[in-house]
């Protein structure tokens, strides 16, 4: 092809013959061949440009997938981490809002409780009693009272041990305490548990008018629980035509199965 | 004649790919430069002349494109194919793979330092305004290292293609054409 010029002339010609075209180009002669060949390549270089781009695309969408895999597993990661976090806050806050509500009522009443922590619960099925992590040495002694909320009352206290104890709900079939009802004749009664579903209210006068929203308090005839703790709110009532009372079905303000702090109220040595 | 249309076309092909296509390539890949790698190979494996011809005329291609001076690119060019030359002369005794690779990594550093120097020629001159532009992993690391590699395949393509793969590591220096031509 080249061979009509000798190699080392052909570096200097060529050398000689770039300076030439340098000239030409700064001069201005040689710039519309050179505006022609971009006009004539443009067209095909700009698809090739599209083609490269969409490939460099294709690479980067490839990578970064695997940067959005590796971003995900780690932003699951922290959800997961702030959810258990959120939850473990929620709870929390709520065993302060529980907590706040029972020191407000005990503040307004003058009693004295001890805070204590839901540890456990009774795993019989047909038993609805709750471990405490407090005990005696707490001061705690059965049959203190349960109280939740703004003095809901929810159990007595059943078996104290050092530094735990058991405490009976108000649902539980071994629970009875006795209560009057929030009416004008204040109607007395016993309060026990069914089986851990609801709380029945027995030995109402039959004389005596009660209506479903009356509210049940403790009626203070106990030793060891105060009068004045509500423990639920009348839904149903049942007058048996030749029965001496009528039987009233109550419900508690307050979710019993749900409990995580509550007050065990520390009543007057007897 | 059919052998300068189809030079020019070669020219015009790998200067499109190397303006239009690697420049897409994310870094560092798009820090290979093509046309030298293939500059350099004509100057060392084909012949010199076949170099310094692509030399001027990919040199003038990409100087339709370039940010430098008219001229730099293909000065550049043609100082690295007269470089590798005289270095192949001098120092090679023959047109082995190792003998690619060296001259081509000592080629790519010393284009982007002709590169350089003719930047700097044009700054101090006034016929640019454009300032230096130095980029040391870019021009001296990921360059010759992209170079030396596409020098290789190249190599390897060249070899499988002309059947004269067997001899692939030490070719003698008249292989193809005895040194004295050059």
């Amino acid at each position: 092809m080249f061979k009509f010029i000798k190699s080392r002339p052909l570096s200097l010609t060529l050398l000689a013959a770039v300076i030439l075209l340098i000239f030409l180009h700064y001069t201005s002669i040689l710039v519309p061949i050179e505006n022609l060949v971009i006009r004539i390549l443009a067209p095909i270089q700009s698809k090739i440009y599209g083609t490269g781009t969409k490939v460099n695309d294709f690479y980067y969408d490839a990578t970064s997938r695997k940067d959005f895999v590796q971003a995900n597993e780690k932003l699951t990661n922290e959800v997961n981490r702030l959810t258990i976090e959120n939850a473990q806050l929620k709870t929390v806050l709520q065993d302060n809002q529980e907590v706040s509500k029972q020191a407000n009522f005990l503040a307004r009443t003058g009693l004295q409780a001890i805070t204590a922590r839901v540890v456990g619960k009774n795993p019989e099925p047909n038993l609805q009693s709750i471990i405490l992590d407090k005990g005696s040495n707490e001061g705690i002694k059965i049959n203190f009272p349960l109280i939740t909320d703004d003095g809901v009352m929810i159990g007595k206290i059943s078996q104290v041990k050092a530094n735990s104890s058991e405490a009976v709900l108000i649902n539980d079939s071994r629970s009875k305490i006795a209560v009057i009802i929030q009416n004008e004749s204040n109607s007395k009664g016993v309060v026990v548990g069914e089986h851990g579903l609801s709380l029945k209210m027995e030995l109402i006068s039959k004389n005596d008018v009660i209506k479903e929203g009356d509210i049940a308090i403790t009626s203070g005839l106990e030793p060891t629980i105060p009068r004045g703790l509500v423990v639920g709110k009348i839904n149903r009532i049942t007058a048996e035509p030749n029965a001496s009372f009528q039987t009233a079905w109550l419900q508690s303000l307050v979710k019993i199965d749900n409990l995580t702090v509550v007050s065990v109220l520390k009543m007057p040595e007897l | 004649m059919i052998e300068i249309i189809f030079n020019i076309v070669g020219i015009f092909v790998v200067g499109i790919v190397q303006v239009s296509l690697l420049t897409t390539w994310p870094p560092p890949v798009s820090s290979l430069n093509l046309i030298l790698s293939l500059v350099i190979f004509l100057a060392v494996i084909v012949n010199y002349q076949k170099g310094l011809w692509w030399a001027l005329g990919a040199g003038l291609f990409l100087e339709l494109y370039s940010a430098y001076s008219f001229g730099t690119t293909t000065l550049s060019l043609l100082a690295v194919v007269i470089l590798i030359n005289f270095l192949f002369s001098n120092l090679f005794t023959n047109r082995s793979l190792y003998s690619l690779l060296i001259l081509g990594f000592i080629g790519t550093l010393s284009y982007n330092l002709f590169i350089l120097f003719f930047n700097a020629l044009a700054l101090i001159s006034g016929s640019s305004s454009y300032f230096l532009i130095f980029d040391f992993w870019s021009q001296f690391f990921w360059q010759p290292l992209f170079n030396t590699l596409i020098l290789a395949i190249i190599f390897f393509t060249f070899h499988i293609s002309t059947g004269r793969l067997k001899n692939i590591f030490l070719f003698p220096s008249n292989a193809y054409e005895n040194k004295s031509q050059r």
